[in-house]
């Protein structure tokens, strides 16, 4: 409805008396990056699962673009429209970055099951492949094995992995982790570019790249969503504060 | 089809199950704890069965034998692990397989070198021989009646290791996270060997306990390989619960099953068809089993899931 | 280093020249002993398809292979003995046309593939390796017990099937039917690798959850290995029983499996002509060794482990560095 590509209510999940997700309202919206902080173990990545599909939740809905995928299998969504990234970097680490990118583009170009055509000859595949990697910038690495890419060239091409999808939203999980500064401002750039192609939501430790990026932040605490603002709402929120102990805004 | 036919194809059955435990046990404490794959498995069923027939062919003892042949799959046990098998932890299934594949042929080959390819002959002791009755006036061969108490007693020993001891903790950490336990300062490599070793002794034991009502021969362990990793597929691969289930389980359904099942059959068609069907199927009852367990649940009946 | 495409090209000629030479030098045992080698060889390469591209560990391909055997020996018993098969159900009488029993075995194969596929894929790992085993043994224990096709003793036939205008007798002209159906089977095999839909099994054998992540169905994507991988295997099961014009159920042993899968490591997994290299490495070892010692494969199994831990891209990695797909 309205402006959300994105909308989840009620998402509940409990792993034996433990719940990780509580009951979790949240959207997200066309052009914007949502940020989503809390202390480790606040139940991020199990809510990222959720909506990508590899963890099944309790109750609640998804819908993705007025449409309620809250019933569909991981590989489901993804075809309909959810990329993601993986906290621990996750690629073919035998194909080159080129041929990663194919991979992502085979689906939407319906090339999966074409089991007696030459993969070479289909040149548009190439090209495209190409166009997002200089997207990405990682052209120059166009013949690079994945597995020999830098950490931080390994996560550039998770998020050209995610851009060759032509998904319907981006759900990044911690990307930023162990780049240092130069690869930092390089990933905000990036998803600065990307956000208005498709809506980013974003799992993230490093506050001065949350600051720099989000329209919105949520931050959760023990599987709940405690805040919902914008950068400035949520750096004076007295809650934020008190719950998100150890913190300095 | 009598009541008491019945009875005794029963505890016939809980007799095959009891020793399928024992293989299945070891198969799948080694997976659990060391996420090993271990096709030579049989070949420790092997040597145990050959130790006791030596040892009770030169001193006349089936005791001495029994106790040779925990001793000969142990120290093979010991003996193979540390040459071969702890260079496996690392690798992948494929390799574990066709590793253990290949020890499987060295192993037997081996033995038939040593040994010729004839069978050799464990004796059942007098003091076991014969029948004793049971309730319902049931006759029933003491050998096996023996045979059934001793893997319930080895169960109970094994449960008790496993939940009681220092040595079961650490075998119980070890199938839940094992870098943590190294990283607690447990010697691995020790816990291992160790781990590895009492599966060999097990299945040696039952090797040499089914060798006196079945022949000693190479090879002898493949078949019973076989029904252990149905057993532990079954059951779930790490957990020992399982592996009695699903020992007893498919114990019963594969001795029951070929009995019965061309008698069943001889009420829709003529006894010839249907002694040859029912065998068939007999045969394949416990795979049939398999499958629909899996279908249901993909990791067994108490299956953890893969790490 | 030498170049894959190089060996290759060599090991074909030298598949061409040894069954020559053989006719030359009038010694048909070669020109045999060079058809099992292909027939096993394509057994092989059935597999590598599931295993060495797809990441499948299928320790249970003798089914496939014992399928394709027991299907050409039925066929022909029927055909000899002019009996209908399923008298009961429906008549199909049988044939001893390799024209006819192909088709029938590529489908018949790859029929079972599917459907044991379809049920052993949704586990994956140890579980995997072990239910394709129990499938295996399951066929395996069948064929012991059920006495009309021979049960444990099998089944002969008399005359090895035939072809329009050949005498496939002969062996050197049976030999180029076997390397016919190599070629194929090659050709197949690179048709699929080199597809999109190569890609994509390749990817799913090195991260499942990645392929996944981008939408691509890979149950469906493995199931069509398997199947491929399952007709390929369950033909040089045929030719196989042609070639001996006898099966019996050894051929659905687990070691068969474990034969077809040392193959394929020997020769270096998910390169084309691997299986075939091992193929001829495990006979050249069977012969060699074998008339020495009876108990040749403590050998075999000696050498298998030392290459494992070793020696782990094969044969062929000792020639050419580490392909990609390894």
């Amino acid at each position: 409805m309205n402006n959300n590509i994105l909308n989840i209510k009620n998402l509940s999940k409990s792993f034996g008396a433990f719940k990780v997700t509580d009951d979790i309202a949240i959207d997200l919206k066309f052009n914007e990056i949502h940020a989503l902080i809390g202390p480790n173990g606040a139940g991020k990545s199990t809510l990222i699962k959720q909506i990508v599909g590899s963890v099944k939740h309790d109750i609640g809905s998804i819908i993705l673009d007025q449409e309620d995928i809250t019933d569909l299998t991981d590989i489901e969504r993804a075809k309909i429209g959810i990329s993601r990234t993986f906290q621990v970097s996750s690629v073919i680490p035998k194909f080159s970055a080129l041929e990663n990118i194919i991979l992502s583009l085979l689906e939407k170009n319906q090339k999966t099951f074409q089991l007696f055509q030459n993969l070479q000859s289909n040149k548009d595949l190439f090209s495209k492949a190409e166009r997002i990697l200089i997207e990405i910038e990682l052209d120059n690495q166009s013949s690079t094995l994945a597995s020999e890419l830098s950490h931080g060239d390994r996560r550039k091409l998770e998020v050209g992995l995610a851009l060759a999808m032509n998904p319907k939203v981006f759900l990044f999980d911690e990307p930023m982790a162990g780049l240092d500064e130069a690869g930092t401002k390089m990933m905000i750039n990036l998803f600065k570019k990307i956000k208005s192609q498709s809506p980013i939501l974003l799992i993230e430790h490093d506050m001065d790249a949350v600051f720099a990026l989000a329209d919105r932040i949520s931050v959760i605490v023990y599987g709940k969503i405690v805040a919902t603002g914008t950068v400035e709402e949520i750096k004076s929120n007295a809650l934020v504060h008190d719950v998100y102990l150890g913190y300095e805004v | 089809m009598s009541f008491i036919l019945f009875i005794e194809q029963l505890l016939n059955g809980i007799q095959f199950g009891i020793m399928l435990f024992l293989m299945s046990a070891g198969l799948t404490l080694i997976f659990g704890v060391m996420g090993l794959i271990n096709l030579a498995h049989g070949s420790f069923y092997m040597i145990g069965a050959f130790a006791a027939a030596i040892v009770a062919g030169l001193t006349g003892s089936f005791w001495l034998a029994l106790i040779a042949s925990l001793f000969a799959a142990a120290i093979s046990g010991v003996l193979i692990e540390i040459l071969i098998i702890r260079r496996l932890y690392r690798r992948d299934h494929l390799d574990q397989v066709l590793a253990t594949f290949a020890l499987i042929l060295l192993l037997s080959e081996g033995v038939r070198w040593l040994f010729g390819a004839f069978p050799l002959y464990l004796n059942i002791p007098s003091s076991l021989d014969g029948s004793i009755v049971l309730p319902f006036n049931i006759i029933y061969s003491k050998y096996r009646m023996f045979i059934i108490l001793t893997g319930i007693i080895i169960a109970i020993g094994l449960y008790l290791l496993i939940s009681k001891t220092r040595l079961g903790i650490r075998i119980r950490a070890g199938q839940n996270d094992r870098q943590m336990i190294s990283a607690l300062g447990v010697d691995i490599s020790k816990l291992y060997t160790i781990v590895f070793a009492i599966g060999a002794a097990l299945a040696g034991f039952a090797g040499a306990m089914i060798g006196a009502i079945q022949s000693v021969e190479v090879g002898m362990g493949e078949p019973v390989l076989i029904l252990a990793f149905v057993v532990i597929i079954i059951g779930g691969i790490g957990s020992i619960k399982g592996a009695f289930i699903g020992s007893i389980l498919v114990g019963v359904t594969d001795t029951l099953g070929r009995i019965f099942l061309p008698n069943f059959l001889k009420f829709f068609m003529d006894p010839a068809n249907a002694t040859s069907m029912g065998s068939s199927i007999g045969s394949m009852l416990i795979y049939i089993l398999m499958a629909s367990i899996l279908l249901i649940k993909p990791s067994g009946l108490f299956g953890k899931n893969e790490k | 280093m030498i170049t894959e495409k190089f060996f290759n090209k060599w090991i074909f000629l030298l598949l061409l020249i040894i069954p020559i030479l053989g006719l030359i030098f009038n010694e048909p045992y070669y020109i045999t002993l060079t058809t099992k080698v292909i027939i096993l060889g394509i057994a092989g390469v059935g597999l590598n398809l599931a295993l060495g591209y797809g990441g499948l560990i299928s320790f249970g391909h003798a089914a496939f292979f014992g399928i394709g055997g027991y299907v050409t020996a039925i066929m022909s018993y029927h055909a000899i003995n002019e009996e209908l098969l399923f008298d009961w159900l429906i008549a199909i009488p049988g044939s001893s046309e390799m024209l006819i029993i192909w088709p029938l075995v590529l489908l018949i194969s790859a029929f079972f593939s599917f459907l044991i596929g379809l049920l052993s894929l949704r586990t994956s790992g140890v579980y995997f390796i072990m239910i394709t085993l129990a499938f295996a043994q399951m066929l395996y224990y069948f064929s012991i017990s059920w006495p009309t096709y021979g049960g444990e003793d099998g089944l002969s036939i008399f005359m090895r099937s035939s072809l329009p205008l050949v005498n496939t007798m002969n062996p050197l002209i049976f030999f180029f039917i076997c390397l016919f159906w190599f070629a194929i089977s090659i050709y197949v095999t690179s048709k699929l690798i080199n597809s999109p839909y190569g890609m994509a099994l390749q990817a799913t054998k090195q991260n499942e959850e990645r392929v996944k992540s981008v939408g691509i169905e890979t149950f469906k994507v493995k199931l069509i290995a398997f199947v491929f991988s399952g007709a390929i295997t369950g033909l040089a099961g045929s030719l196989y029983t042609d070639l001996n014009r006898f099966v019996s159920p050894s051929v659905l042993d687990w070691h068969m499996s474990g034969e077809i899968m040392i193959f394929v490591i020997l020769g270096g997994i998910a390169r084309l002509y691997g299986p075939l290299i091992g193929a001829a490495f495990f006979i050249i070892l069977e012969q060699t060794l074998g008339a020495y010692t009876e108990n040749w494969q403590f050998w075999l199994g000696l050498i298998l482990i030392l290459e494992i831990l070793y020696a782990r891209s094969g044969i062929m990695g000792l020639f050419e560095k580490k392909n990609k797909y390894e």
